[in-house]
């Protein structure tokens, strides 16, 4: 046989099969394929578009126009050279824990969703659970309550949501066995077991989860970045256990490569 | 192969999309989009690579998007399986595409060229059942590796990542995924040695 890539033409089955275990998109490339679509349809797509027109004559000598910008510049940069480079530092510092603090936030709170939380406590569903291989067991009554995050209706945009924040490497962490933060993989808690009901359920266009007593308001530390590389940090943030968040930089944006619950 | 996670995870189903659609156009458009982009750029980037770039690949399936929402404009009540649907339109999306950047990427074609690449794409098909059965036997071999060599080699040799890609997507510079990827190369070839494979079966 000639030597021909093997997945160039793929069934659609497998084409389906990589895409949900092995994504490849990162948030900011859905985006920029969104975007483009939109440009394509005449939606404008992208927030600022900047048109230039017409043409400057140029005159004088050109190296005497680039030697006088570069004698600008180092003028510039001689007088107010160390205030910038201190400022733009601040800057970043200040930029890193903003998007330290968005992440975490966004992951914790969708995550409790997947650990039963963050119910508004009306209207509730019942249902009645049995076991047809447990005949001993005379079953009983699930509740579950509309969750109050009007950002997800489905479990579908929980998962995508959280896809966006971490890293695919890690999404499938989190899919498989729980990258260490859940107790089972996403897809497990999901669709529920033998032993446990899912963890949610889309009905009528909204999410309810598993009713619980009113939990207490759950304490949340402030972001504390750790430790900090040019593309990676670590932030810790205190819930009822303490939590080490890594996140590296990838080139667009940060996202959440790992959780460790530490000890104190 | 529909797994059983697909069930829960797309709670949102195809009736419901197609029914967004029609309520709210846009919304609708956002929502398949979201739910079917990995599938549609699976598809693309395994057709793709090799001729393409990463622009090229991203601009096919903005394409293969717009010609999706086309057809179900014009069939908004279809109750057809949406998947089923979407993967033909991506793939005949995919296969003009390659055909376009393969004219482009030659920089004369005469007519019997053109005529001669087109044949070469068709396969005997002798050779399609040889390259179905190579398939099944490298991903049965590619299943016994690690998460993460499976995740290495996919994202390589499936969608023709560039290093540099996987490196940001993993979070990990380029040199880790060059190093990463050799490693799971080097498992595989012993699999397939042992499984009796010993050409080189993977895109050069």
């Amino acid at each position: 046989m000639s030597k021909k890539d093997i997945f160039s033409d793929p069934e659609s089955e497998l084409a389906e099969r990589f895409s949900a275990e092995y994504p490849a998109l990162s948030r900011a490339e859905k985006q920029r394929i969104y975007s483009l679509i939109q440009q394509k349809q005449g939606r404008g797509a992208y927030d600022s578009e900047v048109t230039v027109s017409g043409v400057e004559r140029r005159s004088g000598r050109a190296w005497q126009r680039a030697a006088g910008i570069a004698a600008a510049f180092a003028l510039i940069a001689g007088i107010g050279g160390s205030t910038f480079f201190l400022h733009m530092n601040r800057v970043r510092s200040s930029e890193r824990l903003a998007a330290a603090e968005q992440l975490t936030d966004d992951f914790l709170t969708a995550a409790n969703l997947l650990t039963a939380g963050a119910q508004d406590g009306a209207p509730t569903l019942c249902f009645y659970r049995y076991s047809s291989r447990n005949s001993g067991w005379d079953g009983g009554d699930v509740h579950y309550a509309r969750v109050s995050d009007d950002r997800f209706t489905s479990c579908g945009e929980l998962v995508t949501f959280i896809d966006g924040l971490v890293t695919n490497e890690y999404m499938y962490e989190l899919r498989q066995n729980g990258g260490g933060y859940f107790s089972a993989g996403i897809r497990e808690l999901l669709s529920g077991s033998d032993d446990t009901a899912p963890v949610l359920i889309s009905y009528c266009g909204e999410l309810y989860s598993p009713q619980t007593s009113q939990p207490a308001e759950a304490y949340i530390s402030a972001p504390v970045i750790v430790r900090s590389g040019i593309h990676e940090m670590t932030v810790r943030r205190d819930t009822d256990e303490p939590l080490e968040f890594h996140m590296v930089w990838n080139g667009s944006e940060w996202q959440i490569s790992e959780i460790e619950r530490t000890s104190e | 192969m529909m797994n059983a996670f697909k069930g829960v995870d797309r709670i949102m189903t195809d009736s419901r999309l197609r029914a967004l659609m029609e309520e709210s156009p846009e919304a609708g458009q956002r929502a398949l989009f979201e739910e079917y982009c990995g599938y549609v750029y699976a598809i693309a980037a395994a057709r793709l690579k090799g001729c393409g770039t990463a622009e090229d690949v991203e601009e096919c399936v903005a394409d293969a998007f717009l010609d999706i929402f086309t057809a179900l404009e014009k069939s908004p009540s279809g109750d057809g399986d949406l998947t089923a649907l979407i993967g033909t339109i991506a793939r005949r999306r995919a296969i003009d595409t390659y055909r376009r950047l393969t004219l482009r990427n030659s920089r004369t074609v005469s007519l019997g060229e053109t005529d001669a690449a087109e044949t070469a794409d068709v396969m005997s098909v002798d050779d399609e059942a040889d390259l179905a059965e190579t398939r099944r036997i490298v991903l049965g071999q590619i299943e016994k590796l690690g998460k993460k060599d499976r995740l290495m080699l996919i994202h390589y040799y499936y969608y023709g990542r560039t290093l540099a890609q996987i490196a940001g997507t993993l979070g990990i510079s380029e040199s880790a995924a060059q190093k990463r990827i050799q490693r799971a190369r080097k498992k595989l070839r012993a699999l397939l040695e042992k499984a009796g494979i010993n050409e080189e079966w993977w895109y050069e």
